[in-house]
Order: C-alpha cells, then sequence, then structure tokens
C-alpha cells in the first residue's frame, strides 16, 4: 500500500486528479475497451472532481469512453433531491463532461426491488469487466461508502441501515432536521471496493487522523472498514499534513522516504510505471 | 436477461470478475447455492481483463453447462426494454435536444455563472432528469466557450397598445396587428406580451376579445398573447390621460356592469383577459374587485384614478395586485396622503399581497430618473418594466392613433395627444426600459432583467410557465452578449428564442 502525504488538501486534490488522468490516458480507453472508474460522493472529492473538469476542459482528459459506478445512494430520496448522490454526481462531475449517459451507473434508491438493484449493480460492474480503479474517501469513523463500522470486510452491494451518528451528521444537509434524513443507504460493499483493480482512497483534515492511523497502523478491523486496503494488492491512500495527526512520526517519515525514491524512478522514460511496477518495452 | 436476474437468489455469491488473475482462478459468475449460473463476459480487447496468459493460449473461459455469457449489448437492451427506463419520455416524433453550454444564466432571478440550459420540444428541460432518465446526451450543442453571453428569459411586456404603426384598438384589423406586433416585437426580445386596449365602449370589448382569446396561446415562430390588459373604461375622468373622456364609466350596478362591458370571458377559465386596470374610488368598484377576484384569475390594477390612500388600500384589501405604470394617471405623492404610489412602501396586512407590483414605464418621459430611483429602492421586488408603447414605435412618422385620439410624436421618446401636451404612451422598447432601469436605478443588468421578466410572471401568475428558466417553463429566451464592463447597461440581443425554435429575422 501506498500513503502519500501532500501539504493541504488542495495538493490532495491537485495529485489525485493528476493520478486519475495519467491512468485513463495510460489506459487510452475505447468504446471496445473502456476505462472503469468508481466514484465517490461527499466532502473530499469535490476538488478532485473540480480538477477533472478543468482537465477535461483544458482538452487534457475525455470521458467519453470512461464507465462509471459510483458508492452509493440514500433510499427513497427522490433522484432530483438536491442532497441526491445523483444531483451531486451531475452537478460536481457530470454535467461538466463528456461521460455518455449509458456509462453512468449509480445505484437507484428508489427502484421497487432494492435487493434485486443491488445485485444487478453487482452483475453490471461485472459485466463490464470489473472496476480498474475506485476512488474513495472516508468518514471520521473510517467508513468507506456506507460501510460502518461493522460492516463485513467481504460484503457486496446491499441495503444498509445509516448509524444514529451519521444521520446526525447528515442532517445539515437537510435543515438540521434529522427526520428528513434518509435512514437507509444502498452502498457497495467493501468487498465490492476491494475487487478493483486498484483503490484510491483520499482522507483530509484532522477530523480524519484518528480514522487514518486505524486504517493503517493497526491491524485490519471491520470497525474501521476502510483498513481493508491493507489486504489490497494495489492500494493507494492520499493524505493532507493534517490527517496525519495521530500517526507515529515514523509511519509519517517511513512513508515521505518511500515516495522520495517512488517519484525518482517514475520520471518520464524511467522503467517503473505509474504503478510501481517495472515497464517491459516492446524489444524485451 | 430479466430472468437471469430473477434466477439470482438472495443467496447468491458474486464470484469476482476482476480478481487477480494471475494467482487466483479465473471463475467468474454467479454462484447459486454452489453453484455456477452465468459466465460473465470477458471482452477480447481487454487482455488485462483476465491475466494476459489466458488470451495469450487461445484459451476460452470454463463454460459451465448451465451457464450462458452475458454482453454489455444485453446489459443496454435490458435497460432500454425494463419498464422503469423511461420510454415515456422519449416522445413521438422524436424532440431533439438542444444544449447551450458555457455560459451564464439567468434562472429564478439569479445568475448562475458557467451554466448549461437544456431545451427539448419548446420547453426548459431538467438536464440531470435526461441524462438519468432518458440515458441520451444533447443532440445539438451551441458552445458559447470564451465570448461572454448570458442566457435570459424571454421579455414579457403587460402593457402595450401598439407598435409598428398598428394599434390594437384598431378594432377591425386586430387579427393583423396580433399577427404583425406578435411577430415584430421578436426583434426586441419580447416573447409574450399582453395586448393593451384603451378605454372602449362595451360592443368593442364584445367584438374584440373574442379574437384576442382566438389568438391566445403559443404559435411557432411569434411572442405568445398572454391575455388583454384591458384599462378602463372603469376610470377617472380627472385622471383620464390619453382616454376618451365619454366612454369612460362607473359600476353604480356592482358587477353586473362588469358583465356587461367586457362580456362572458371575463368569467371563462381560459380568459382572453388577463389584466384589468380600474380606477378603484369609482361607485361600485370595490364590490366588482372583490367579486372578479373570486370568480377569476384576472389580475386587477389600480390606474387612472383619483385615489387617495385608504382607498388604494383597501383596493388591494379587495383584490387589486398591480398599479398601471406607476406615477402616471394617479395623485402624486403627498407626504400625509401618498395616494396609490404609498402602496410601494406599505406592508399590508390581511391582504393578498403585502404590496402590489407596479408597471413602470423608464423611457425617461413618463417618470423621471430619479422617481423611478425611489421606486425600485421601496420595491424592488414589485418592479414591473412595460413599455405602453403605441403604435408610433417602431416606425417613423409623425401622426398616428391611439383609440379613438390623434397623436403627434413631439421628439424620438415623447408622443402627445396631437394638440396638447398629454403624454400618450411611449415609443419605447422594452431592452432601452431595461437599460435605462439599470442607469436611473445603479441595479444590475441581472435585477432590470428580472424587472421584463421573472416580475412580470409572477405578476401575472404566470411563473410556472415564463420569466424563470426553470425545468418545465417554456422555452422563450434571449441569448445577449456584447457586454461592457464599464458600463453594466450595455448589451445586445444575439438571438432570440421562442418555443424552443431560434427566430429568424
Amino acid at each position: 500500500m501506498r500513503l502519500i502525504i501532500k501539504d493541504k488538501y488542495d495538493d490532495v486534490c491537485q495529485y489525485t486528479a493528476e493520478y486519475v488522468l495519467a491512468r485513463i490516458n495510460e489506459f487510452n480507453p475505447t468504446a471496445e475497451r473502456p476505462f472503469v472508474l468508481g466514484l465517490p460522493t461527499g466532502s473530499s472529492p469535490i476538488g478532485v472532481y473540480k480538477k477533472l473538469v478543468q482537465f477535461h476542459r483544458e482538452g487534457m482528459l475525455s470521458f467519453k469512453h470512461v464507465i462509471t459506478f459510483n458508492m452509493d445512494e440514500y433510499v427513497h430520496l427522490p433522484r432530483d433531491h438536491p442532497e441526491s448522490y445523483h444531483s451531486f454526481m451531475w452537478e460536481n462531475l457530470f454535467k461538466h463532461v463528456d461521460i455518455q449517459p449509458q456509462n453512468v451507473n449509480i445505484l437507484d434508491g428508489n427502484a421497487k426491488d432494492l435487493e434485486k438493484e443491488c445485485t444487478e449493480y453487482e452483475a453490471k460492474i461485472a459485466a463490464v469487466g470489473g472496476i480498474e480503479l475506485f476512488l474513495g474517501g472516508i468518514g471520521p469513523d473510517g467508513h468507506i461508502a456506507f460501510n460502518e463500522p461493522g460492516s463485513s470486510l467481504s460484503s457486496r452491494t446491499r441495503i444498509k441501515t445509516l448509524a444514529y451518528e451519521t444521520i446526525i451528521a447528515n442532517s445539515r444537509f437537510f435543515g438540521g432536521d434529522v427526520n428528513k434524513v434518509p435512514k437507509l443507504a444502498l452502498t457497495v460493499g467493501v468487498g465490492t471496493v476491494m475487487d478493483a483493480r486498484e483503490v484510491l482512497v483520499i482522507i483530509s483534515g484532522a477530523g480524519k487522523a484518528l480514522a487514518l492511523s486505524k486504517c493503517i497502523e493497526d491491524g485490519v478491523n471491520h470497525m474501521w472498514t476502510v483498513s481493508a486496503i491493507q489486504l489490497h494488492p494495489r492500494g493507494m491512500i492520499v493524505c493532507d499534513e493534517d490527517a496525519t495527526l495521530e500517526l507515529h512520526v515514523k509511519t509519517v517519515k517511513y512513508f515521505k522516504s518511500i515516495e522520495k525514491v517512488h517519484s525518482l524512478l517514475t520520471t518520464e522514460g524511467s522503467k517503473v510505471g505509474l504503478d510501481g511496477k517495472v515497464r517491459y518495452s516492446e524489444a524485451q | 436477461m430479466r430472468e437471469f436476474f430473477h434466477a439470482i437468489k438472495r443467496d447468491s455469491v458474486l464470484v469476482s470478475a476482476n480478481a487477480d488473475f494471475k494467482t487466483t482462478k479465473p471463475s467468474y459468475g454467479f454462484l447459486t447455492q454452489h453453484r455456477l449460473n452465468a459466465v460473465l463476459p470477458v471482452l477480447p480487447s481487454r487482455p488485462h481483463l483476465l491475466s494476459d496468459h489466458i488470451f495469450s493460449n487461445k484459451a476460452r473461459p470454463i463454460q459451465h453447462p448451465d451457464s450462458f455469457e452475458i454482453t454489455l449489448e444485453m446489459m443496454k437492451h435490458d435497460r432500454a426494454s425494463s419498464p422503469t427506463a423511461m420510454e415515456t419520455d422519449i416522445p413521438e416524433p422524436y424532440q431533439k435536444i438542444i444544449k447551450f453550454t458555457h455560459c451564464d444564466v439567468l434562472r429564478n432571478g439569479k445568475i448562475i455563472k458557467d451554466e448549461t440550459l437544456w431545451v427539448r420540444g419548446g420547453k426548459i428541460v431538467d438536464p440531470a432528469a435526461l441524462f438519468y432518465g432518458a440515458e441520451h446526451g444533447p443532440d445539438e450543442v451551441i458552445d458559447f466557450k470564451g465570448k461572454k453571453t448570458l442566457i435570459a428569459p424571454g421579455f414579457l411586456d403587460l402593457q402595450i397598445n401598439g407598435f409598428f404603426g398598428y394599434d390594437f384598438a384598431d378594432i377591425p384589423n386586430i387579427e393583423t396587428s396580433l399577427e404583425v406586433v406578435s411577430k415584430g416585437l421578436l426583434k426586441y426580445g419580447v416573447t409574450s406580451f399582453c395586448p393593451t386596449l384603451v378605454s372602449s365602449p362595451a360592443e368593442v370589448y364584445h367584438g374584440v376579445l373574442p379574437k384576442i382569446a382566438a389568438r391566445k396561446g403559443k404559435k411557432s415562430g411569434h411572442a405568445e398573447v398572454l391575455g388583454a390588459h384591458i384599462e378602463g373604461p372603469f376610470l377617472s375622468s380627472q385622471k383620464k390621460g390619453a382616454h376618451d373622456v365619454d366612454v369612460l364609466r362607473s359600476a353604480p350596478n356592482g358587477y353586473a356592469d362588469f358583465i356587461d362591458c367586457y362580456g362572458p370571458t371575463l368569467e371563462e377559465p381560459d380568459s382572453a383577459i388577463a389584466i384589468i386596470t380600474v380606477a378603484p374610488e369609482l361607485e361600485g368598484l370595490h364590490a366588482c374587485i372583490k367579486e372578479l377576484k373570486q370568480r377569476s384569475k384576472i389580475v386587477v390594477s389600480l390606474g387612472h384614478t383619483k385615489s387617495n390612500y385608504k382607498d388604494a388600500e383597501a383596493a388591494v384589501a379587495a383584490g387589486a395586485s398591480m398599479i398601471t405604470h406607476l406615477f402616471n394617471a394617479m395623485e402624486p405623492f403627498h407626504h400625509r396622503d401618498p395616494g396609490p404610489v404609498g402602496l410601494i412602501g406599505s406592508s399590508l396586512q390581511n391582504c393578498p399581497v403585502d404590496k402590489p407590483f407596479y408597471g413602470i414605464i423608464t423611457d425617461g418621459v413618463h417618470a423621471d430618473p430619479s422617481s423611478v430611483r425611489i421606486a425600485y429602492v421601496a420595491h424592488p421586488e414589485g418592479c414591473v418594466l412595460v413599455t405602453d408603447a403605441i403604435s408610433a414605435a417602431g416606425v417613423d412618422g409623425e401622426i398616428f392613433t391611439l383609440g379613438t385620439m390623434t397623436v403627434r410624436r413631439k421628439s424620438e421618446v415623447e408622443v402627445v395627444i396631437d394638440g396638447t401636451e398629454t403624454i400618450a404612451g411611449s415609443v419605447v422598447t422594452m431592452p432601452t426600459c431595461i437599460k435605462n432601469l439599470v442607469r436611473f436605478t445603479g441595479c444590475t443588468l441581472a435585477q432590470a432583467i428580472n424587472a421584463a421578466t421573472l416580475h412580470a410572471a409572477k405578476c401575472i401568475g404566470l411563473e410556472h410557465r415564463k420569466g424563470t428558466l426553470m425545468p418545465g417553463t417554456d422555452a422563450d429566451f434571449v441569448i445577449l452578449d456584447g457586454f461592457d464592463e464599464k458600463d453594466p447597461s450595455v448589451f445586445n440581443i444575439a438571438s432570440v428564442y421562442v418555443n424552443g425554435e431560434k427566430v429568424e429575422f
């Protein structure tokens, strides 16, 4: 697992967006061979989306052959509600870029049969060959998507009851009225996220510092679901300095030193790819 | 395909399609009760979907006897045929989707920077609904990249007596007048209007209102006729302005006089009348207003009136919700009795509205810039720009008619009743009114446009259709450019769309 430590949130977004840009362009997606991207909602990724939109405007990035899967959606919240994740994605990303509607997948919280919706979602992911890169953010309690503490680390897409804490925290988006906050959500499972060929988690701010330390310094634990990333062959966390408050100095220094070496190796023309793997030229 | 999903039981386990195939078995599909139900597709063009060596050895994935392949095509087909797909959203015949992008949009009174506007079938559509529902992108993209552009709702003119030499009071030719004016107004960005009739005898209304009713509503390539604005004949003879004093009347018999005067269209649900201007101090008028408001949605406006403040307030309590060409043909503002003008400073309670809307002509002649500023500052949300234009507008020439009067063009901006100094309507255009409101009051261009769009639509209860550019409203809008950073009043109408169609000039 890689841990990239940046000075502040802006740098985290810049780095992440540039990484996504490089990954998509390196992949060189076509209609037959689309790039499948997993996407989060929430406050952490907003900056990343802004940068991606900017790249798109500058002509550096196209979403024409990108298929997206979102992590979660509230149950029984109208699709056009400003707080729905459909609205979030539309406002922050989709309306600005050239993504094709048929390539966008978001769980339908108003589906008649919610369980079927979840099973179908997994099937859709599988049908396009799995997710190439899953972006994620986390909650202060270390939850990834709506997989709150105690969620099975092998969970799949399913209906989830929201923790009371989450409902209270989210009430700020619903006029401060706890009763208006949806109590259920559809979410991809920890297993679904970990099935992606690469997972990149953004962690920013002092509020998430404990979660970051639990995620990387302690063992894999269902009480901090994002810690499952430890078992992923290609996991990556991008965080800012504030988020490292709870980490050991040793941990921070270690990961920084690794990245230093990595950045030396991944310069253009080097033999190490973005993924840290050795590149073999055609001749070989 | 749907059967396949039905077959997936609750205890189904998805066997990962994208695990690291170098180390794990290439199993991918659903296991139900330990039986592999389906093998999910592998795109041959995606070599690293499975590990490279599977394909390099030309090996096919192991097919279970009970399995079948799901292809991307099948997934798409399933979505299109499922009942939840928005098949009803794709109407017949197919209506194309136009997306305007990289422009500012004046939506519901606020400028939204770098926004998009989506139009389909003559309506503004919610792009998110289109995106998620029809799963369909735009058929046509109009990109204003690099050029500062504002899309604003088409202007509404709630008071216009004529234009281009045509006078709506010329009853025999009303159809021609409506045709010419509704076409001609588009170049000024006016996409809907209320043809205004000066005080006339009852038989005139009986003759002309059915014709207006017939011409009401949308017509391709024309500004929409919203319904007539009838000024009079229940007006004060002392504040007659350019109205013929002989036809003015009061309503001693109450509402019966209204019916007698305007005819049955008064109570029709889709009445030919949008606004009636009355002088509330006349005998029987309060009762008429009350009765009319109970029976119809027609807006009652106060104008050509001698009424004092108390009387005007009582009229608002009875149901009046607008003042006609503020400051003109009414008692001037006096600090002990502010007259109808005082209503814009009031905060009425137990009335349908706390302050009425007010039509105002910002040609610099009908009200001094300073008066406009006072009114605007007192009640900005109630400001409704009207031109009160007459047949002399939009054409050259000196002598014109207004109802039964002969009027003379006195200067570029002023027309008077021939032989007098009484102002008889204006020759101003709506874009000039908007520019002047910015110059007179220092408001922003967006606020001035609101006075010609949003406020007007609200005033006549049409904000669900006009003046907001909200999804579901009519696709009547103007595309403005040519802004000047130093002078916020400057703009140019680059193009006009009515009913979602671009108007060719």
